[in-house]
């Protein structure tokens, strides 16, 4: 039969069968797993999806795919009865049928041409043989066949049966065997005579509708449309159109089965036993032809009408023994299928129609879809509303309307990118098969997990990632699992897992490839490099064991013992890299020798419309996108000379004490001089460009001396009429993957969400943009690419050296770094305030303040809030008059209490030693020089207790009652800032103290019998021993697991908190909070830590 | 494009003006010829490339045909048109100085590239034809947006 012409169904079919086909891999790989105990459920619904490609292949003309689909499905048919076991080689079988299947549908148009005899041979051996391996199955093998030939004899089990209309035309030839499995279990056989004109096109169906309305209910055997039939026109009135006939059954009972595919009954017959058929109904009109034509195996009287219901439907039951005989006589008959295929070569070498075989169709939820069409409405209104305004001239009623139409087109956009998301489960799915195949390759024993199936990316990312994932789940395979011997040696556990998880963070979609593999050892990546003497020695030798495996990320690098056939040859990860990065995503890797190697590949959720920051440079505007920015800098002239460096050739910015590589746009992009001069000599543009050249090569010549710098400065603001422009520089910090660098541009623009356009090949090679954009008034714009920038620039080793260099420098930084609050009260005295007591600042009216039996209050959130001053407890200047003050609110006693300044200066981290000598007084803990100025480190809780002596004494004796006095504390502070701050107050609540300066002297402490510590109270930063290192060292000993040790620290929301508390530490608290340092030990005193009595 | 393939019949030529040379199109290569478009400079692409374009919605790369030429680019003035063809489906913008005329052109009166006409520009013609004053080269289009220079 020749294929069906008909684009739409061609391209229905094949998207369905791909939907089909998904998810099957997996499933037979499970079905293997479970090995004889099948899972009913799964085998039926592979057994669906192979038998619906059947059905439409069927239909369509497409007889290879169709054979081949058949074959799969008797297969899985005795699979589904358990008369084959679902060996490995039966479903390493059923795979490679599945791939020849998956390659036939995506070039269908050639499909009839291609051999498939192989398959359908291999398919029939795994059939035939497995049934006698097993005793059981023959023994009910053997059963049914005496039952089966006391029904009808050998010879005619594998018959081909013609299915004959009773007006004598045949419609189907079909195995016995066919028929009968398809009338197992009480089916009814059906066949049906569809009219493609009036019973389909005119009910707005389509051929595959009905199939699958069949296979819904019921089992579809065969279908087709028998064009050779279609009459003369002067058959038109008697005979349908174009008759599409479907042979199916299903449990239903006649007088309900036409209902099922909207049929009228009088185009139904029903098949008996004796593959007769008789119609369900009689013809309303039609002249029905009483006499039937000649039978094959004709021995039975002729059919007469018979009432549909009357039909017993026992009756097909009764032929049940029948339809199970061996397979294996069954198989040969299936000879004749595929040689027919080859006979209609010349029938199917029509002219093609033009379908590419690309997915070009998207399924789309009926709810998006309804979405957008009610925003397209939205839209029509608002445009309506806007011409209106627009004809009567109204100002607001415009402006009204032009709000509407951004919003409704942002919600468009979104809607229309939501149809275009896909799960990224489709794509991980596949790799079940490819890690079950590798594991058989290689010998190795690999389970996959699979986590975040339903994160949802942009079609074409998802179409993109394919195959970067595949190259490194067999990279994982090949060269990160080990075999299972050297596991087990090491004492690993078997399988070895790989695991492809997928999750959204900022915006991004995170992909991880783990595996729990050998890992890649930095020293071997150091002996290849060695080895290659492609990069310098001296630059091998000084990178760290990060950056030595990542550099698996350069071409033409692997580490494998030997080049194998699954993992290339050394094209490998630098494709990988260079694939994810052109789709805007970044690649880092993670790898421990022994515990295996972790890859993580960040991705954006879209690539079609992003939002961007738009760029000025050299008059030419360019756009950044959103995702590659971190922040924007501006630098102003006073302090370019202080935080610009240089080192070797690269300049260097410093920000927050880290140096960042920064690097002119213009210099990446070459942009010359001379090149605008040939063009047009005249422009404005032009003379800014030599400015800015020679501004550009200000910073990156070496600097000279001071004096000379002067002088350029001083040139530059004479020549330059932008005096702002040219005193400051605008730096655009971003990121490309792991590298943070920051890029020098003329002006910053605007924040626009731009609509991504490729570029021509002719720009092909060049790597500094990532594509073009038009922008809001027409003219095309391009895209920066920051990692073809970092690239390009080379800016890759600088960072290295950098980030490691100022991680110590913070560290050292980090350590015992305060967070302060500066205010000030009279207008030439700072005071701070440690940020972590604080709970709000409000700012208040002066004029609000009361004052009550000398307390100053004022109305706070429904209840009165108690104010002090500074001057009220220390001998300071009393606060400025001002309008509007202040208050410092901080909690109290249960209560809340405020302490009033004039001004907030800043919030700083400072680092600085506190002289505790100078300045003390009531309400003063210590001085220090913070922002070129003397400053006191206020003491809030003496204020209060010199402002209101009644409430810490109530306070006090309410802590004294809880504790029994005699508790030890041990405090471990290296700071004797700190540590005689927490040991006087907790000294003034009763208990024992007991003080060390660092870790070890902690520890010792601790260890120490005589000093028998009831709890400790640590910081976290101090010299030779941390307060992690110290609480590991103590949990670590077992008289110690049940006291509690709780960490003090000065900065709030601290990053090492989980670290700490992973350590064994119970509780973070803050140093000099101590109404919660004194509640907190109070409770741990009494009540122990958690889960220790 | 190629003589051959307009061998029989008559074509319709666009004739247009490179500095000296006079060229032909035919006008079934010609997608539409627009009058200045905004271009946007590309920097570190080719130098041939005069930069990038948006023509209604999608970005084309304009190429400078006198450059492609050997001659000196030249400002946009009054005649300046950017012919807008299509390759390997992709748009693209020549840059040409005066669009002239659009000529009726029997297939017998186009003749193959004289051997004495060669140097830079010679390749990117595939055929000569003879107007009543003058030569108009035909332009052989996929070689002059050929990716090799």
């Amino acid at each position: 039969m020749a294929i069906v012409q008909d684009e739409e169904l061609l391209q229905m079919f094949i998207e369905e069968s791909k939907e089909h086909m998904e998810g099957i891999e997996a499933d037979f790989l499970d079905i293997e797993e479970m090995g004889e105990e099948i899972d009913s459920d799964l085998v039926n619904k592979v057994f669906r999806a192979i038998h619906s490609i059947k059905g439409g292949a069927g239909f369509l003309g497409l007889d290879t795919i169709k054979n081949l689909s058949h074959s799969m499905e008797n297969t899985l048919n005795l699979i589904r009865n358990s008369e084959l076991i679902p060996s490995p080689e039966v479903i390493s079988t059923l795979l490679s049928a599945l791939d020849t299947l998956r390659e036939l549908i995506a070039d269908f148009m050639g499909s009839n041409e291609v051999d498939i005899s192989e398959h359908i041979a291999d398919l029939k051996a795994v059939s035939n043989e497995e049934t006698p391996a097993s005793e059981t199955k023959q023994a009910n093998a053997s059963e049914t066949r005496a039952e089966s030939e006391a029904g009808e004899s050998e010879t005619e089990e594998d018959s081909i049966v013609n299915i004959t209309l009773p007006s004598g035309q045949p419609v189907f030839s079909i195995s016995e065997y066919d028929l009968k499995q398809a009338a197992k279990a009480g089916r009814i056989l059906y066949l049906a005579r569809f009219d493609m004109l009036n019973d389909i096109e005119r009910k707005n169906h389509t051929p595959l509708d009905v199939i699958k309305e069949i296979q819904d209910t019921g089992m579809l055997v065969e279908s087709k449309v028998d064009i050779e039939s279609v009459g003369t026109l002067d058959d038109l009135e008697e005979h349908p159109l174009v008759p599409f006939y479907v042979l199916f059954s299903t449990v239903l009972e006649p007088s309900i089965a036409p209902k099922l595919i909207n049929l009228d009954p009088w185009k139904m017959y029903q098949i008996d036993e004796n593959f007769l058929l008789t119609p369900l109904a009689d013809a309303p009109a039609e002249p029905e032809n009483p006499v039937p034509a000649p039978k094959p195996k004709a021995k039975k009287k002729k059919v007469k009408k018979v009432e549909a219901a009357k039909e017993p439907v026992t009756k097909p039951v009764a032929a049940e023994p029948v339809a199970e005989p061996k397979p294996a006589p069954a198989a040969p008959a299936k000879k004749e299928t595929p040689k027919a295929a080859p006979v209609k070569k010349a029938a199917s070498k029509q002219v093609r129609p033009n379908i590419s075989t690309k997915s070009t169709t998207l399924r789309v939820n009926v709810k998006l879809l309804d979405t957008l069409m009610n925003l397209a409405g939205e839209l029509v209104l608002t445009r309506n509303q806007l011409l209106q305004n627009f004809n009567k001239a109204d100002e607001s009623g415009l402006e009204n309307a032009v709000q509407r139409v951004d919003l409704i087109t942002s919600e468009l956009q979104e809607a229309i990118m939501n149809t275009r998301m896909q799960p990224i489960g489709s794509v991980f799915t596949k790799f079940q098969r490819v890690v079950h195949d590798m594991s058989k390759n290689l010998g190795k024993q690999v389970e996959l997990v699979i986590e975040g199936e339903s994160v949802e990316l942009d079609k074409t990312i998802i179409e993109a990632i394919g195959d970067p994932l595949t190259h490194l789940v067999r990279n994982s395979m090949d060269h990160g699992i080990e075999m299972p011997d050297v596991r087990a040696k090491a004492g690993k556990k078997l399988p070895a897992i790989l695991k492809l998880s997928a999750f959204h963070e900022a915006g991004q979609v995170n992909i991880d490839v783990m595996d729990d593999g050998g890992g890649i050892d930095p020293q071997v990546v150091k002996e290849k490099l060695i080895q290659n003497g492609e990069i310098d020695k001296a630059k091998i030798d000084n990178m760290s064991d990060n950056e030595l495996v990542r550099m698996i990320f350069k071409p033409g690098f692997s580490t494998a013992k030997e080049v194998t056939e699954v993992s290339g040859r050394g094209v490998g990860m630098d494709v990988v890299f260079s694939n994810l990065s052109k789709l805007g995503g970044s690649v880092d890797i993670e790898s421990k020798v022994g515990i295996g190697t972790t890859i993580h590949i960040k991705l954006p959720l879209t690539l079609a419309i992003i939002p961007s920051l738009i760029l000025d440079v050299a008059g030419g505007r360019y756009a950044i996108p959103q995702v590659n920015l971190v922040e924007l800098v501006r630098i102003p002239a006073a302090q370019v000379q202080d935080r610009i460096e240089k080192i070797e050739d690269a300049s260097l910015l410093r920000l927050r004490g880290e140096l960042l590589p920064i690097v002119r746009v213009s210099d990446i992009l070459n942009i010359k001089r001379t090149f605008y001069d040939s063009e047009s000599g005249k422009a404005v543009s032009d003379r800014r460009r030599n400015i800015s050249d020679r501004r550009s090569s200000d910073i990156l010549a070496p600097k000279e001396t001071e004096a000379e710098q002067e002088i350029q400065e001083k040139r530059k603001e004479g020549t330059d009429r932008r005096k702002n422009l040219d005193s400051a520089y605008n730096i655009v910090v971003v990121n490309a993957g792991d590298l943070n660098y920051g890029l020098i541009v003329d002006a910053l623009l605007d924040s626009e969400e731009i609509v991504v356009k490729p570029l021509g090949r002719h720009f092909r090679g060049i790597t500094t943009y990532a594509g073009a954009t038009i922008l809001g008034d027409g003219k095309a714009a391009l895209i920066l690419d920051v990692m073809g920038l970092s690239s390009a620039m080379n800016l890759k080793v600088v960072k290295e050296k950098i980030t490691e260099a100022s991680l110590l420098q913070k560290l050292e930084d980090s350590k015992d770094a305060q967070s302060l609050l500066l205010v000030n009260n009279a207008a030439d005295e700072q005071f701070a305030i440690p940020l972590g007591l604080v709970s709000r600042i409000e700012k208040i009216k002066t004029s609000d303040i009361e004052t009550t039996s000398g307390k100053k209050t004022i109305k706070y959130r429904g209840s009165s809030l108690v104010l002090c001053s500074i001057e009220d407890a220390a001998n300071v200047k009393p606060r400025e008059e001002k309008e509007n003050i202040f208050v410092i609110i901080f909690p109290f006693a249960g209560k809340e209490v405020g302490v009033l300044v004039s001004e907030i200066i800043d919030v700083i981290d400072s680092t600085v030693a506190i002289d505790e000598e100078t300045f003390r007084q009531p309400g003063v803990l210590g001085s220090a020089i913070m922002m070129d100025h003397t400053t006191l480190l206020l003491d809030l809780y003496g204020i209060i207790s010199a402002v209101m002596p009644d409430w810490v004494a109530e306070n006090k004796i309410e802590i004294e009652q809880k504790t029994d006095g005699s508790s030890t504390i041990l405090i471990v502070e290296d700071s004797s800032f700190f540590l005689n701050q927490i040991k006087g107050f907790t000294e003034s609540a009763g208990y024992n103290v007991v003080t060390a300066m660092d870790g070890i002297e902690g520890a010792e402490a601790a260890e120490n019998p005589n000093n028998n510590i009831d709890l400790i109270l640590t910081d976290i930063e101090m010299p030779q021993m941390d307060g992690v290192q110290m609480t590991e060292r103590l949990r670590a000993q077992e008289r110690f697991n049940s006291i509690p040790i709780l960490a003090l620290t000065s900065v709030a929301g601290d990053l090492a908190e989980q670290r700490a508390i992973d350590a064994g530490i119970d509780e973070y608290l803050i140093k000099l909070d101590r109404e919660k340092v004194l509640e907190r030990v109070n409770h741990y005193l009494k009540n122990g830590r958690p889960g220790h009595e | 494009m190629s003589v051959k393939k307009t061998s029989s019949g008559i074509q319709e030529l666009s004739i247009f003006e490179v500095g000296p040379i006079t060229c032909a199109l035919s006008i079934q290569d010609i997608q539409e010829i627009n009058k200045h478009l905004e271009m946007t400079r590309v920097a570190n692409a080719p130098e041939y490339i005069r930069g990038i374009s948006n023509l209604r919605g999608t970005i084309i790369t304009v190429i400078d045909m006198r450059i492609k030429f050997g001659l000196e680019p030249k400002e946009f003035d009054e005649n300046t048109r950017i012919v807008v063809v299509k390759n390997h489906d992709e748009m693209l913008g020549l840059l040409v100085d005066r669009m002239l005329d659009v000529l009726n052109v029997p297939a017998e009166e186009l003749e193959p590239t004289p051997s004495n006409i060669s140097g830079v520009a010679g390749r990117y013609f595939s055929g000569i034809y003879k107007m009543k004053s003058s030569l108009a080269a035909l332009l052989n289009i996929s070689e002059i947006l050929s990716l090799n220079e």
